[in-house]
């Protein structure tokens, strides 16, 4: 029997949630520390690398937590759900830009605030690969690109995306192999191996 | 998915198996297009280690405000009790392995076992016993007779208490050894009156009261070791024939 209560870096998800909805601060702060890095990285991924975007967002996400513990199901799996969640907002967030597109003069917003953003690119100025690698992505479209990230940015499993994504698991492989082959494809140049 | 993606990272072309060619014939057919996923991959996989984002510091500070904001009055006084909660009722563990229960099952077997050591076997009241009640089916030709007897029996010992002449307790001075009314010793004296009855066929009981008062009023004294003698002297040496009905007596006993 453990009456000791086991530190909160050995508690699961699930369970720093439980507590966390009943106010319990430090489980909260466990969560924050296990998921905003990741959460940052793929909302820059998948909101064309805008840093103040996706610090926004993860903000947003985390405070829906805290606002609302009762939204996630504790049958469920909290990192899915999490991913869901995330993945919910960008949608909403391209969905918002389509909207100001076709008000726009024609130009892409995205490419060229992220193109010029000073901080992204002091992140990624030793790659041109990581540059190329990150246009490519942009260019995919966003069921290709989201399944993709969460697979290979992410490290979710097939059946984690399934879930996320709310589609069934050969649909979720299918959109994999697609966005791999093309950007395997876009990427060919940087192979040394087989530029030799 | 998985599997391919693994023996693509693990593995050089020349180094597939036959089913792993097929495995991952779709993805990569020819060893170029091998070559182009084991480069995006492995490069992928450079860019996650270099990539550590982080939140900036205000991200978090907003949201603690927020937290604290949400949840004021359970984070004043229920964090200590929410961690002991967590740690007695883990919701996510099966119902037998949540401390607290094992506890309340234990609690409970201890107090229903404990009182029955200490139970003392006490005698059962009346009213914790069974009551058997056995009815009697009465029969009326029995019942009848009886009537009849008791009402004749209860008639005939009014008529022979009414018959019968009171009896007077003479005084007796007191020698240690009291008797109310005395001529012989006792065992004697049931005996002789018993056979006198049976021979002279009366019906009234022999009392040496009236025999002999003399004997009564006397106080018995027996200075003979075998005790055959009873009385004084004058009362032994009397004559039988004064004595008719003492006479009697003693011919019917013996």
């Amino acid at each position: 029997m453990r009456l000791i209560k086991p530190s909160y870096a050995e508690m699961s998800d699930e369970a720093l949630m439980r507590s966390m909805r009943n106010g319990d601060q430090r489980a909260f702060d466990e969560i924050y520390k296990r998921y905003s890095g990741p959460l940052l990285g793929y909302f820059m991924r998948m909101l064309w690398r805008d840093r103040e975007k996706a610090e926004d967002f993860v903000h947003d996400l985390f405070a829906k937590i805290i606002r609302k513990p009762d939204y996630f199901d504790m049958e469920r799996s909290f990192k899915t759900w999490i991913y869901s969640v995330a993945n919910n907002m960008c949608k909403n967030e391209y969905k918002k830009q389509e909207v100001r597109k076709g008000m726009s003069n024609g130009l892409d917003n995205h490419f060229s605030l992220s193109d010029t953003n000073v901080n992204v690119m002091g992140e990624v100025q030793d790659s041109f690969f990581r540059e190329a690698f990150e246009r490519g992505m942009q260019s995919l479209d966003e069921k290709h690109k989201e399944a993709f990230a969460l697979r290979h940015m992410e490290g979710l499993s097939i059946k984690e995306i399934s879930e996320i994504l709310d589609i069934n698991e050969g649909t979720v492989k299918s959109r994999i192999f697609y966005a791999t082959k093309y950007l395997a494809e876009e990427l060919k140049v940087f192979n040394p191996v087989i530029n030799r | 998915m998985e599997n391919v993606e693994e023996i693509i990272v693990k593995k050089n072309y020349h180094e597939l198996s036959g089913d792993e060619r097929e495995l991952i014939g779709e993805l990569a057919g020819t060893e170029e297009e091998f070559e182009q996923m084991k480069f995006l991959f492995s490069q992928m996989e450079m860019m996650k280690d270099r990539e550590v984002l982080e939140p900036r510091a205000e991200t978090k500070h907003s949201l603690d405000h927020l937290f604290q904001e949400t949840h004021q009055q359970k984070a004043r006084g229920g964090i200590w009790l929410n961690s002991v909660l967590v740690a007695l009722y883990p919701v996510e563990r099966p119902a037998y392995k949540r401390p607290l229960l094992q506890v309340a099952a234990a609690v409970l077997v201890i107090l229903l076992v404990v009182p029955l050591f200490n139970q003392r076997i006490e005698p059962s009241t009346p009213a914790q016993l069974a009551k058997n009640e056995i009815k009697q089916e009465s029969d009326p030709i029995v019942d009848e007779k009886k009537e009849e007897t008791s009402t004749e029996s209860s008639e005939q010992l009014k008529e022979q208490q009414a018959a019968a002449p009171p009896v007077t307790k003479e005084p007796v001075p007191h020698n240690g050894f009291v008797r109310d009314d005395l001529s012989m010793p006792i065992a004697i004296d049931k005996f002789v009156s018993a056979e006198s009855d049976a021979a002279v066929g009366a019906t009234s009981t022999f009392s040496i009261v009236d025999v002999a008062p003399e004997m009564a009023s006397t106080e018995i004294k027996s200075d003979h070791p075998d005790g055959v003698f009873v009385g004084d002297h004058m009362l032994t040496s009397m004559s039988a024939a004064d004595q008719p009905e003492l006479l009697d007596l003693l011919t019917a006993t013996f």
